[in-house]
């Protein structure tokens, strides 16, 4: 009888092995942006380690997180990336999502751009001034953090919503005096107001983390896939720390900007696939702000621990959790 | 290779390993320290981060200047901790995780500073506490956020030294492990392998010697290589090698020894048999034979010596010649014994032993018997009587010397007659000479010449059998003197030619090339058979020709061939051989009607045969004969033929120069004839009667030739020249010519005449012309002695 079942365990095992090593391919919608926050996401397309991985990734590609998280929870997606700004709002409105990981960290990719003929030469100038804000978005936490940071409060600036990709229309023609964004619109804006342009950077008052994000539902479905996937992931960042420029010409192909627009920002960016404190330091730090400012109900601080999902990453680089649990 | 080698080069190869992996070992152990001095600062900075973090929550929550100060100074030894360690880091991966960490200490610190200046303003007053309290929570957060973010690099890099540590000692005991397996192995291996080899070495010699131990002598250990027991196999293989050879050579000796026995034992029998023999022989002999010891003690007797002792031959064992002999016999043959064990060799003498009838004569042959060392042991003897022998050989020598006697006597006769019938002749020819030079009618001279030709036929008679006689007595000698045989042969033939043409024949010459200039031998002996082959040819042909002919004898070395030939009447083949006997002619007939002794051929035979060479004739009758003869002669290079005195006897010398001329001559006849020999001459002649008297005359005159006759009373001719001589030397006067007669004709004259000091030697008779010739040869050559008869 114990012959017996070493057979049976063995075929077991050996079908097993079969299975995990010749899986079907399967096919996998992710919303993601064409921010530099997704640079590991473009190379892992462009060289084929999803592919690799039996995963035919569908990208939907959005100008900020915001819209790629939004794509998600309407079930358009099954993977999105976003900073931990719109994830934070969504949570506390109820939505059933888990952190998969953090692909990048950035303390200088959100600046405030002002004109000069506005009156603004220092941050102080901003008071009473026409600032365009992305509501909802690291754009709008930002803008508010660096005005306290100078003695500012929101009350005392006119603040204008406006998406990433009409801000360097409304700062470039006059209709807003500064405006609060991210790379890579931050960079063309810049260059677009040349001498007339100043800009504001803080990178002491904010960290910004961008992250990647599924329904939990999914998430429970689909363990394998998220490792698939994850895995993909860490090919690229291997990829991208070894051959850099590479991964640059990788981007500007896959979101038809200037090759040398990736370059100069490049640096700005940690392109690491990583779980740690600092994303449950923002989050919190974020609803503080969001509830202070009527942005979100008071309520009980979330538990941040339940909305990261573990396992996935912990399969495939256990090393890279840094959250103390 | 030896098993020693063997080991050697496997420690060697460990060593080397070993060796090899020596830097390997030491890198580890490098990183190993490197990785333990990493850990060690990493703990210190996360000691260290620990407690500034413990002194961020004081200042946070009492703000308190204390709190504020040490943890600024807690910071500050971080980053200037990191600031030295980033020298010693050289790793580009860790140094970027380090630079890493200290610009997060930086933000960290900058924020820090923020949070206190915050702080500051929220304690001045009109300030908007609203805003600043939202500032310090955001700078909170941002410091967690970088506090998070150290912690996450220092436990990062904590992980990295443990695990750098971990990989350094797993270096450090592979590579140490490594050692082990390395060395175990070469210890292993160098055990199994020498132990197998020597093993199975050992094996093959213990079968091998075992094999040979039974012995199996042909059995050879078979063991390649060149280790110690290759060695000792090789050597065990050498050792049977010798003990094969050894054995075989015994067993071949034990063969050869029972062969050797065997042929001992025949021997024995074969020397038992030979030993009865030799016993029977010695017995039987009526020889006396006889050993003796160096003691000449008797050893062995034969029964012959026995019994003419009288006694029993086994009692004379031991006995010597004292007890056998008288003792001056005794003394005598011991001391004959002794010289021939001295001598060492055989030696043949004469003894005497007793018998019944008196002393009995042997020949006593006796002998040492040596051993090994050449040293004699014993005498041996064979005697054998003589007594009847000896008695025989004194009459024969009595016969010999009567015979002897008698041939002396025939000789002297000889002689005698020679000079006796010589002398008168020598007057006969000569007074006919003489005769036939004063004028005479024609009857007159006919009877001179038939007397003077019948003279010279019977002086040549007489020569022959003169010549005839010495040859069969056995006395004569030849002369040898360098000649040339061409010149003799020219010189032979022009005395002939003469004679032949009388006769109306031709006389040829053929001569040889190549002929030898000199050579040596008895010219005159040569020319005498010559002038009698050519002469027989001459007399023997009536019409034709007649010749000489000198070459080479085929097939003999330095010999030379004469022929003579002629178209005469011929010989019948059936006397070829008999007319070179004596006294034989071609038949009776030819006797009659040629005339002659018979003997000229039988002459020329035996001195043709004396000189060494051969003499036959090829014969034709009515055709011709042809003479041969040969000569084996001396070669004679470098000698100059003797100038015969016809070379210049047609000089005018004698008939311009007169010679003042002593002749010392007994007998008056003589002394007439000579004084009409030189009557017509420019010489003039002194006469005396005997040797003494022509001595005076010498010592008070002067004369340009003595002559003398050998045989004169008072003062023979020799003792006259010797006497002349001796007064010359003494009185330092140049030698005059002495010419010597004689008419003994015999051989020795010449010589005894050249001892005397003669210059000149004729034998007589001696004619008018004979005379100057030999007056013309001393005149002209007065130093020269030349003493062949003329």
């Amino acid at each position: 009888m114990s012959g017996l079942r070493f057979v049976l365990l063995l075929v077991l095992v050996l079908s097993g092995c079969r299975e995990s090593a010749n899986p079907e391919i399967h096919k996998l919608t992710v919303a993601y942006t064409t921010q530099p926050q997704c640079t590991l996401l473009h190379v892992a397309q462009a060289k084929g380690f999803f592919a690799e991985e039996k995963l035919d990734v569908q990208p939907r590609l959005f100008t900020f997180g915001k819209m790629a998280l939004q794509e998600l929870l309407e079930d358009r997606a099954d993977l999105a990336t976003a900073a931990e700004t719109p994830i934070m709002f969504n949570i506390l409105k109820g939505e059933k999502i888990f952190v998969l990981a953090n692909i990048d960290t950035s303390t200088t990719n959100n600046a405030i751009v002002a004109r000069k003929d506005a009156g603004i030469v220092q941050p102080t100038d901003l008071a009473g001034k026409r600032i365009a804000l992305s509501p909802g978005t690291t754009s709008d936490f930002f803008l508010s953090t660096f005005l306290i940071a100078n003695g500012l409060s929101r009350q005392q600036i006119h603040e204008l919503p406006l998406k990433p990709e009409e801000m360097q229309e409304a700062i470039v023609h006059g209709r807003v005096d500064a405006i609060s964004t991210w790379n890579y619109p931050l960079t063309q804006i810049v260059q677009a107001l040349g001498a007339n342009g100043t800009t504001f950077f803080d990178r002491d008052i904010y960290t910004e983390t961008y992250n990647l994000v599924a329904k939990q539902e999914f998430v429970q479905k689909n363990p394998a896939i998220l490792e698939r996937f994850l895995r993909a992931l860490i090919k690229a960042e291997r990829f991208t720390q070894q051959q850099p420029l590479v991964a640059q010409e990788i981007v500007a192909q896959a979101i038809h900007v200037n090759r040398e627009l990736v370059r100069s920002v490049w640096n700005n960016f940690g392109y690491r696939i990583v779980l740690d404190q600092i994303l449950l330091i923002m989050l919190e730090d974020e609803t503080r702000w969001a509830m202070s400012h009527g942005l979100a109900k008071p309520a009980a601080m979330p538990d941040y621990l339940s909305y990261i999902h573990f396992d996935a990453l912990k399969a495939v680089k256990p090393e890279a959790i840094r959250i103390k649990r | 290779m030896t098993i020693l080698s063997r080991i050697n080069a496997i420690i060697i190869a460990s060593m080397v390993s070993v060796l090899i992996m020596t830097p390997f070992a030491i890198w580890s152990m490098i990183e190993f320290n490197t990785a333990t001095q990493h850990e060690h600062f990493m703990e210190e900075i996360i000691e260290n981060i620990i407690d500034e973090a413990s002194l961020r929550d004081q200042y946070y929550l009492y703000r308190e200047d204390r709190a504020m100060a040490q943890w600024l100074g807690k910071n500050t030894e971080i980053i200037r901790m990191i600031n030295e360690e980033l020298a010693f880091w050289e790793l580009a991966e860790d140094r970027k995780v380090l630079q890493e960490l200290q610009r997060y200490l930086e933000e960290n610190s900058r924020i820090f500073y923020r949070i206190i200046n915050n702080s500051k303003q929220l304690k001045s007053v009109g300030t908007d506490a609203a805003l600043l309290m939202e500032l310090d929570k955001r700078l909170l957060s941002q410091s967690l956020v970088k506090t998070a973010m150290i912690h996450d690099l220092t436990k990062q890099l904590h992980e990295e030294s443990d695990e750098r540590i971990r990989r350094a000692f797993r270096w450090v005991i592979g590579i140490m492990g490594v050692y082990a397996t390395v060395l175990s192995l070469g210890v292993a291996t160098m055990l199994i392998f020498v132990s197998r080899l020597i093993r199975r070495r050992l094996l093959v010699l213990h079968a091998g010697t075992a094999l040979v131990a039974q012995g199996r002598l042909d059995y050879r250990l078979e063991m390649a290589g060149s280790d110690e027991l290759a060695d000792v196999a090789r050597s065990v293989n050498s050792m049977t090698d010798k003990l094969q050879a050894i054995t075989q050579a015994l067993e071949t000796d034990l063969v050869e020894r029972r062969s050797a026995e065997e042929r001992l034992d025949r021997t024995y029998q074969e020397l038992r048999a030979k030993e009865e023999q030799l016993r029977a022989i010695l017995d039987n002999s009526d020889t006396v034979i006889y050993l003796k010891d160096t003691n000449l003690r008797y050893q062995l007797i034969n029964r012959h010596f026995a019994r003419l002792l009288g006694q029993e031959h086994d009692r004379l064992q031991g006995k010597t010649d004292g007890d056998l002999f008288p003792a001056s016999l005794a003394e005598t043959l011991q001391a004959n014994d002794r010289i021939v064990l001295t001598c060492g060799h055989p030696c043949e003498m004469e003894e005497s032993l007793p018998h019944e009838d008196g002393l009995h004569t042997y020949i006593a042959v006796k002998f040492p018997l040596l051993d090994s060392h050449g040293a004699p042991y014993a005498l041996g003897c064979v005697a054998t009587d003589i007594t009847g022998h000896k008695q025989l050989e004194e009459s024969l020598t009595q016969a010999k010397e009567a015979a002897e006697s008698a041939s002396r006597a025939k000789s002297d006769f000889l002689s005698a007659m020679s000079h006796e019938i010589r002398t008168p002749m020598n007057v006969v020819l000569g007074m006919s000479e003489m005769l036939l030079e004063t004028p005479l009618n024609a009857g007159q001279r006919h009877y001179a010449q038939t007397m003077h030709h019948s003279g010279q036929a019977l002086l040549r008679v007489i020569n022959d059998i003169l010549d005839f006689s010495r040859i069969e007595a056995g006395h004569f000698a030849l002369s040898e003197q360098p000649f040339s045989p061409e010149q003799m042969v020219r010189e032979t033939a022009g005395l002939m030619r003469i004679t032949a043409m009388e006769q109306g024949l031709r006389l040829e010459e053929e001569i040889a090339f190549g002929l030898p200039g000199t050579i040596l031998g008895d010219d005159a002996r040569l020319r005498q058979i010559l002038l009698n082959l050519l002469g027989n040819a001459i007399k023997f042909t009536h019409h034709g020709t007649v010749g000489v002919a000198l070459g080479w004898a085929e097939g003999e070395p330095d010999t030379l061939l004469f022929k003579v030939y002629d178209t005469g009447i011929g010989i019948a083949p059936e006397l070829t051989e008999q007319i070179f006997e004596q006294f034989v002619q071609g038949d009776a007939g030819i006797t009659r009607r040629y005339g002659g002794t018979g003997l000229g051929l039988t002459i020329s035979r035996r001195l043709v045969e004396l000189m060494g060479g051969r003499i036959w004739v090829e014969s034709r009758p009515g055709e011709g004969s042809d003479f041969h003869f040969t000569f084996p002669f001396r070669k004679g290079e470098g000698l100059m033929p003797v100038t015969e005195a016809r070379e210049w006897s047609d000089s005018p010398f004698a008939e311009e120069t007169g010679l003042r001329i002593l002749l010392a001559e007994d007998v008056e006849e003589n002394q007439v004839l000579f004084e009409a020999y030189l009557a017509q001459t420019p010489h003039r002649l002194v006469l005396v009667n005997d040797g003494l008297e022509a001595l005076e005359r010498v010592r008070r005159e002067r004369f340009d030739v003595v002559i003398m006759d050998v045989q004169m009373p008072r003062m023979d001719g020799y003792t006259a020249a010797r006497a002349i001589r001796q007064w010359e030397a003494e009185n330092g006067l140049p030698q005059v010519p002495i010419i010597t007669l004689s008419a003994h004709a015999m051989e020795g004259e010449v010589e005894r005449s050249r001892e005397a000091g003669c210059t000149l030697y004729l034998s007589k008779p001696i004619g008018k012309r004979k005379l100057l010739e030999g007056l013309r040869q001393v005149a002209g050559e007065t130093s020269r002695v030349n003493n062949a008869p003329v």
